[in-house]
């Protein structure tokens, strides 16, 4: 069939449609190399790489490359004719593509014709993304929350690992109300994190903010939640991704009162990857 | 900033005029995007327009009236969404997909919106079972925990449900699920609406509690029509209602612990239930009734209960089930709430009784052992409390809430028991304690009742019990000189009476119709009775009553007389054994004498009525060949005449009548007899006018030459009559220039000449016919000159066809 591509728009670039490829798949190709009528064009060598690496955005220097793979297409020599060469990548790629506040994952090819004095180089960039099983214990998250005296409520999901076109089921229960609510949200926050020591980065931002009531309960109401997660911009929970970065999702769930003061509790949700897209 | 505004007050007038007026105006505006959308076939626009549109709906800023006002701005808008959300769903678009993709809407009061509007469509595509797309719904609703907001969602999910519920013989029964689930889906709306309804009362100050309570009041409908709608699913039976549906609305009253909507529901299922499930179900309902809060009018709701079995009882005309003893359930319902609400004042308690009773009554005629016991209940409360009506001044009705509702109560049974109400054992006791004026209208309702069934008066004790129960019909109230016996007192004004009191008395009269009894003595008795009651209403009263009660008497003597008359035929032909039947206690004398006792007591009042009266009895005992008696009421008759009647009009009507009965009357002996109409005719000639003495002597002629072999015939004195009216006739003419006086005259001469009286001869006749003939010829032209003329032609030409007969042929004819 043909393969899936996604839109890829890095902060101050061009959006730009990318093919994904998942991380078990082999990275196939033909590079075409053409020589301007009737020239003879001496090189090197040509190669093609690929290339995947973790930039960090507010250093530059610091990007990581943690895979670096070669194939050589041509020993050095002349070239006179229009030419095809096929490639194939059967490694593995452990990370996936990831555009975040202070990190990138990117993955590209790089075909290099070498030259004594500039050699001609054309990258192609695309999108990794890493397909997981289901997980065998999906435990419900179940939660106690109160300010004593004021407000006592418990709530719960159904589940705590979802995939990214997963609903997020679950329902809050009013124990206790003293505290005049306006209204309650469930929020979806997701969490970067990177460096070490001095240089430690720490981005929190809100995915979404999902009214789930309007108005006060009574004690002993339920109210439902249930929000599907496909339409979100979400990626899976990424943990210390070539020792260098984190990306964690929490659902807060927030009750404002008539004085606009917000009350919350937070867990941490498991996202996974079900389907490319 | 959020949409919702946190208002500590709703502004004035003006300013929910203007939050109104913005709300509509991006409502509309909105709107005529969203339309403009649909109309491009761009889904995502038009429900980003729809969101916008919605978002006004989230306002805290406007009265529940003016809120009511947008959101059916809004629902105008939204019936376009769903129009085309259909277009989609034909055009093959899954609608389980758009029910997901609107759920993305971050803030809950659109999202729920738009959910329902694709959730209507949803089930309509029948993707999914109704049942599914209901629970969801309704389940997530919750989000909506404003009351307000929350109550008008509800009503917008109710109303989009509404005709895609699986109720029996729905599109949407079988996969779409069963009336059980229609019944639950709205139960649990209504479970949910109530509590925000009830809710509704804790928003905002507590000073502003009395403006909560009216608004609560002005969206109770939006409760209410839960309701309405579960009596309407088709599938609905008694069984359902018994086992799901009735426990599950009580449980919301039970649990909601709020006056105003305990009272309200309570009413719901009353109203809206039909009477049968309500007979099925009562005791549960009278239980609920007695866990509703303090300040719950449960005497009201009881008593609306009360009235709708009874008017279903009627209505029927079927009692109650067997097995089901709504009488005690009710009667021990009250009996609780009674003793446990201290506070009932005893206006409430009558009310609880009144309509118990009623129920008794309509649902189990022939049970009046219930009325009876509602009866005796409250006459015990009432002497327990020590209750004292309040004095009223005069004779009018109070209109004391206490004092109506027993009059009330007592005139309950009166329609299904009419007389019998005299055998409940403490009705009179508490009829004796209204006030005069009540207990009038209380007896005008008993007579009525009375009439209409023709019940019969069948013994005298019947009889003190009932005139004793309407005393204030029957007498004036003790030691009271009341209008009734003052007013009429001057001579002649006693055709003016009150409309009121004639039609009072009317009905007392017409009651001696139903006294009956095959035995002539115990009906004697209760006539008797009855005239003891009538003799203390004064002159005004007697008027009416008595005279049916002389009436009552004179058929009564009749009856008496067939009876002598069989116990002499029985004892003539009893001589071989059997007993004799007994002979009467009253005898057909006493009858008369009866009568004779009431016509004298009334004779010195109504002169021209007991003269009358007098004159039946009279005929009545000529009739029964009591001479003696028919002589004493004739005598009695003229004595009236000679003391009373003074207006000359009336004496000669009494004249007239006198005439009549004695010609009437067969039994006289001729000495009786002679002086009788001696005294008639002295009477008639001592007339204060001359035409009337002419006229009068002239008929009294006839009472000396009566009819048959053997009458009476005095012929000398009927022509002493003719004679003198001829003489008074003579000098009339003279006065009065008319020939009235002589034509009359010459009509009786003809009478009685033809009636072969000898002392009335040719002659005569002659004499009379010349006189008549010059006079004529004498008068002036006009009417009466052709009126004599006329009467005189007939006479001769009556002569003329006579003349055959020697004797008319030797009366001479006048020349012409």
């Amino acid at each position: 069939g043909t393969r899936l591509t996604k839109a890829w728009a890095p902060a101050g670039e061009e959006e730009v449609t990318l093919p994904i490829f998942e991380g078990r798949e082999s990275v196939t190709g033909r590079v075409m190399i053409s020589v301007p009528g009737g020239k003879r064009v001496e090189h090197q060598g040509v190669k093609v790489e690929l290339i995947g690496h973790i930039e960090m955005l507010y250093d530059r220097s610091a990007t990581t490359r943690f895979m670096s793979l070669v194939r050589e297409l041509e020993p050095a020599g002349t070239l006179a004719e229009a030419r095809e060469y096929p490639f194939e990548f059967s490694s593995e790629k452990p990370y996936e593509s990831y555009l975040g506040i202070n990190v990138r994952v990117k993955y590209f090819l790089r075909v290099t014709v070498t030259k004594q004095y500039s050699s001609d180089v054309k990258e192609e960039d695309f999108i990794v993304q890493c397909l997981q099983a289901e997980p065998e214990v999906n435990a419900a998250i179940k939660m106690e929350v109160g300010v004593e005296g004021f407000m006592h409520l418990e709530y719960e999901f159904t589940k705590s690992r979802y995939h990214l076109a997963d609903v997020i089921v679950g329902k809050v229960y009013f124990l206790l109300v003293r505290i005049r609510i306006k209204h309650a949200e469930v929020a979806i926050i997701r969490r970067e994190s990177c460096g070490s020591g001095p240089n430690a980065f720490n981005e929190s931002e809100n995915v979404t903010k999902f009214e789930i009531m309007d108005g006060a309960p009574m004690k002993g109401e339920s109210v439902p939640v249930r929000l599907f997660l496909s339409q979100l911009p979400l990626n899976p929970t990424y943990r210390g991704v070539a020792n260098t970065f984190s990306c964690r999702y929490f659902v807060n769930l927030v009750l404002v009162d008539e004085e606009d003061r917000r009350y919350f509790k937070q867990s941490e949700l498991q996202l996974w990857r079900k389907d490319l897209g | 900033g959020r949409g919702t505004r946190n208002a500590a007050h709703m502004g004035g007038d003006d300013e929910q005029v203007r939050y109104l007026e913005e709300a509509t105006r991006t409502v509309r505006q909105e709107g005529f995007y969203m339309k403009r959308a649909i109309d491009a076939d761009d889904l995502q626009v038009a429900l980003n327009h729809a969101t916008a549109m919605l978002r006004e709906l989230r306002t805290s800023l406007l009265t529940p009236k003016n809120y009511y006002d947008l959101y059916m701005k809004v629902l105008e808008e939204l019936r376009e969404l769903e129009e085309y959300f259909m277009t989609l769903q034909r055009g093959g678009k899954a609608m389980v997909e758009l029910y997901e993709s609107v759920q993305a809407c971050g803030n809950v009061l659109p999202r729920l919106y738009l959910l329902f509007t694709v959730g209507g469509v949803y089930i309509r595509s029948k993707e999914v079972p109704a049942k599914d797309v209901l629970k969801d719904m309704v389940e997530m609703a919750k989000g909506v925990q404003h009351p307000m907001r929350g109550l008008f969602l509800r009503n917008y999910l109710a109303q989009v449900a509404k005709d895609k519920l699986p109720d029996a013989g729905s599109e949407y029964e079988g996969v779409g699920g069963t009336v059980t689930d229609a019944c639950e889906f709205v139960l649990q709306n209504f479970a949910e609406t109530t509590r925000l309804w009830v809710r509704l009362q804790n928003q905002g100050a507590s000073k502003e509690r009395k403006r909560r309570e009216k608004e609560r009041q002005d969206l109770r409908i939006l409760v209410g029509t839960n309701l309405v709608r579960l009596s309407q699913l088709e599938g609905l039976d008694a069984d359902l209602y018994e086992t799901e549906v009735l426990p599950k609305v009580l449980e919301q009253v039970t649990a909601c612990k709020d006056t105003i909507a305990q009272s309200y529901l309570m009413d719901c299922v009353i109203q809206v239930f039909p009477d049968d499930f309500h007979l099925r179900t009562l005791e549960t309902f009278l239980n609920t009734c007695s866990e509703l809060k303090e300040k719950v009018n449960v005497r009201g709701i009881l008593e609306s209960m009360m009235d709708r079995l009874a008017s279903y009882a009627t209505a029927t005309g079927s009692s109650i089930p067997d097995g089901v003893d709504a009488f005690h359930m009710l009667n021990n319902c009250i009996t609780q709430l009674i003793e446990k609400r201290t506070n009932l004042s005893l206006v409430e308690i009558l009310r609880l009784h009144t309509a118990l009773a009623n129920f008794g009554l309509k649902a189990y005629p022939e049970r009046t052992e219930y009325v009876n016991h509602c009866i005796s209940t409250v006459a015990t409360i009432i002497t327990s409390v020590g209750y004292e009506p309040p004095v009223v001044e005069g004779t009018e009705p109070s209109s004391d809430e206490t004092v109506v509702q027993l009059q009330a109560l007592l005139a309950v049974p009166l329609t299904e028991m009419h007389l019998s109400v005299l055998q409940l054992e403490n009705y009179a006791e508490l009829v004796n304690i209204l006030p005069w004026g009540n207990r009038k209208a209380l007896s005008v309702d008993l007579l009525r009742a009375v009439l209409t069934h023709s019940a019969p008066i069948g013994s005298k004790d019947d009889c003190d019990k009932l005139f004793d129960l309407v005393a204030p019909l029957i007498k004036d109230p003790e030691g009271a000189a009341t209008a009734e016996t003052l007013g009429g007192d001057e001579e002649g004004k006693e055709d003016v009476v009150d409309p009121a009191f004639e039609e009072e008395q009317m009905l007392v009269a017409k009651t001696v119709h139903l006294m009956q009894h095959s035995d002539t003595d115990a009906l004697f008795r209760i006539y008797l009775s009855a005239r003891r009651h009538f003799g203390q209403g004064g002159v005004l009263r007697i008027r009416y009553t008595l005279v049916p009660l002389i009436f009552a008497a004179l058929r009564l003597a009749r009856a008496i007389r067939v009876r002598e008359a069989e116990v002499a035929a029985a004892a003539e032909a009893a001589e071989e054994g059997a007993e004799p039947p007994a002979a009467p206690q009253f005898t057909v004398r006493k009858a008369f004498q009866f009568a004779h006792e009431i016509v004298t007591a009334m004779a010195t009042r109504y002169p021209d009525l007991s003269l009358k009266l007098f004159l039946q009895c009279a005929q009545g005992a000529d009739e029964a060949g009591f001479s003696a008696i028919a002589y004493e009421f004739v005598a009695s008759s003229l004595t009236t005449y000679e003391d009373e009647v003074t207006d000359s009009r009336a004496q000669v009507r009494a004249l007239d009548l006198f005439i009549g009965t004695l010609l009437n009357c067969r039994s006289f002996s001729a000495e009786d007899y002679d002086a009788l109409i001696t005294k008639v005719t002295q009477f008639s000639a001592k007339l204060l006018k001359k035409p009337a003495q002419c006229e009068m002597v002239a008929k009294c002629a006839h009472l000396f030459y009566r009819e048959g072999e053997d009458g009476y015939k005095e012929p000398r004195r009927v022509m002493e009559c003719l004679q003198r009216s001829l003489k008074i006739a003579d000098v009339c003419a003279a006065s009065s220039g008319t020939l009235d006086l002589f034509t009359m005259l010459l009509d009786k001469y003809l009478y009685h000449f033809e009636a072969g009286n000898p002392s009335i001869e040719a002659r005569h006749l002659s004499g009379l016919l010349s006189l008549i003939s010059e006079q004529l010829s004498r008068m002036e032209a006009g009417e009466a000159k052709t009126a004599a003329q006329v009467h005189f032609q007939n006479a001769l030409r009556h002569i003329q066809s006579k003349s055959d007969d020697p004797k008319f042929a030797a009366v001479q004819m006048p020349s012409a």
